[in-house]
């Protein structure tokens, strides 16, 4: 009896660290929106997150980082922006590839299939957004794509 | 003896900068985050002066950026410049450095970069940034437009820096930088190069755009002063440098700059900047202004003296869609040395209206008015890629 409490426990536990730590993402992806508007149009007009892939943003927002004096927090919140509205909309020429994860610093591997797996499978094997989250930046950028911002 | 000595420091402490980043950074040196990226822009200008004659050039420039990210925490940038001058393709290295950015919000930056003195030089000259074909009169610049006669040119030195970026409350940040870096040097005419018709050519190398004052009104000859002309440093003096600013999310800069250095191989003549620069949005409107003051110290025949010049623009621009008018207004105000005007007033409006095909992709349409001069017509097709 005592080890199924522990057990249930152990799970319930893994349950609310897995919750939390993907509102965490979700937050950060957020927060990495509002500093890619706010931040790139400081000098000039933000350009499309499509414009390069995950790992081509990681080396640009470290140029980035040093030319606006960005904290790393501030750049690593905008890449996993950037690396989002990519993975959303299968913009990573690579089919199999380690991409970082710009948002803990550690390397995921991640198979980008975007032909293949549907965009609600990417995501839950990423884990790092919520559909809701993804709809409003999706919007978000439509709607700065199309006022050409 | 003693800049053999410097010189040695230096290169240790550079070593040593460099080392212990690339220590830290040494598992991914080689991994599969390791990358380069090509970037940069480019531009094609159309320049025609409405005299009688109407003349008229075509003009281009393109300059790549190299990225080279190592790991998260190092990365090597730089910039090579392509343009037309005159007669001649000009080229230059605008920046090569590395940053060091492993800090939360310290960076530190080794090799050649562009000073952060206001953020016109540093951060919106480029041709698919700047607003209008050509630079506000307190900067020169020979590529992607027209050159001016100018106050200072773009900045760029070979040295270090330190970068640092303190949050105050939820929407402020205190924006601070210093720089060490070899300094102006004074420059000699080359005659032989003017003569065969490249206006700018002085001896010690460099390109046009790197002088910052050419002839004198007067009969008083002032000495030319060059930026980031060579890695041979005139004297053992080095320029010291800062900035720092005021953030306030994407709608409210303010920044403050100086720098001090010795300009002769003597090292007695002072060369001193001042810069404050107001950048400011809201609304889809786009309002930048700076003021720069440079003292530049002269030997005379009779003593010494000094030779002090203010130079400011506003620029005010509008989104509406795609297109974006452009108004600015420049002004060089007289310098004087024993009395005498040395550099005459100068003043210049500039109004546009840009067409963006793309977020990076302008077309510039400006019309210059020079108070003191000719007036130009510009139309400049220009790229950020």
């Amino acid at each position: 009896m005592k080890n199924y409490l522990i057990i249930a426990l152990v799970a319930l536990l893994s349950g609310l660290l897995v919750e939390q730590t993907s509102a965490q993402d979700s937050n950060i992806v957020a927060e990495g929106a509002r500093l890619w508007a706010n931040n790139c149009t400081r000098c000039h007009n933000a350009r499309s997150p499509l414009e390069r892939n995950d790992r081509e943003w990681l080396t640009i927002m470290n140029h980035m980082r040093a030319r606006a004096n960005l904290t790393k927090t501030e750049a690593a919140a905008i890449t996993a922006y950037l690396q989002m509205v990519n993975l959303q909309e299968g913009n990573n020429s690579t089919t199999s590839e380690s991409v970082p994860d710009s948002s803990t610093g550690l390397k995921k591997s991640i198979s980008i299939k975007s032909d293949l797996v549907s965009e609600q499978k990417l995501l839950q094997a990423n884990g790092r957004i919520s559909v809701d989250d993804l709809e409003s930046l999706k919007r978000l950028f439509s709607h700065m794509r199309t006022r050409r911002l | 003896m003693i800049k053999e000595s410097n010189s040695r420091i230096a290169a240790v402490f550079i070593a040593a900068l460099l080392g212990v980043p690339s220590l830290a950074s040494a598992q991914s040196l080689n991994g599969p985050l390791s990358n380069v990226v090509l970037s940069g822009y480019g531009s094609a200008t159309f320049i025609a002066v409405p005299d009688s004659d109407f003349r008229n050039d075509f003009t281009a420039s393109v300059s790549p950026v190299i990225l080279y990210s190592m790991g998260d925490d190092l990365l090597f940038e730089t910039e090579l410049e392509f343009g037309l001058s005159g007669e001649l393709t000009t080229t230059s290295l605008e920046y090569a450095q590395i940053d060091y950015l492993g800090f939360e919000r310290l960076q530190f930056v080794a090799g050649k970069f562009l000073l952060p003195f206001g953020t016109f030089s540093e951060r919106l000259h480029p041709t698919w940034i700047n607003k209008l074909p050509t630079m506000p009169l307190v900067y020169g610049h020979a590529h992607g437009g027209v050159a001016e006669e100018s106050l200072l040119p773009i900045l760029s030195d070979a040295g270090l820096m330190a970068r640092y970026k303190a949050p105050v409350g939820e929407k402020w940040a205190v924006d601070i930088t210093g720089w060490i870096s070899q300094g102006p040097q004074l420059q000699e005419h080359d005659e032989e190069a003017e003569s065969e018709g490249d206006p700018h050519a002085h001896k010690g190398g460099g390109s046009s755009r790197q002088i910052s004052a050419s002839l004198s009104e007067a009969e008083i000859e002032i000495p030319l002063v060059g930026f980031g002309i060579g890695f041979s440093d005139n004297n053992s003096n080095k320029m010291l440098g800062a900035r720092i600013g005021l953030v306030h999310g994407p709608s409210f800069e303010i920044y403050f700059s100086a720098f001090h250095a010795m300009y002769d191989p003597g090292e007695y003549l002072d060369l001193t900047g001042f810069n404050i620069s107001i950048d400011y949005r809201k609304a889809r409107f786009d309002v930048r202004a700076e003021v720069t003051v440079l003292n530049q110290e002269l030997e005379l025949e009779d003593g010494f003296d000094t030779l002090s010049r203010t130079g400011y623009y506003i620029q005010v621009a509008r989104r509406y869609g795609a297109f974006e008018p452009v108004v600015r207004w420049s002004h060089l105000l007289e310098g004087k040395v024993k009395g005498d005007v040395i550099r005459a007033e100068r003043q210049q409006i500039a109004v546009g209206l840009n067409y963006w095909i793309e977020p990076s992709v302008p077309v510039k349409l400006a019309y210059q008015v020079g108070l003191d001069g000719e007036n130009l017509i510009l139309l400049q097709w220009a790229f950020g890629f």
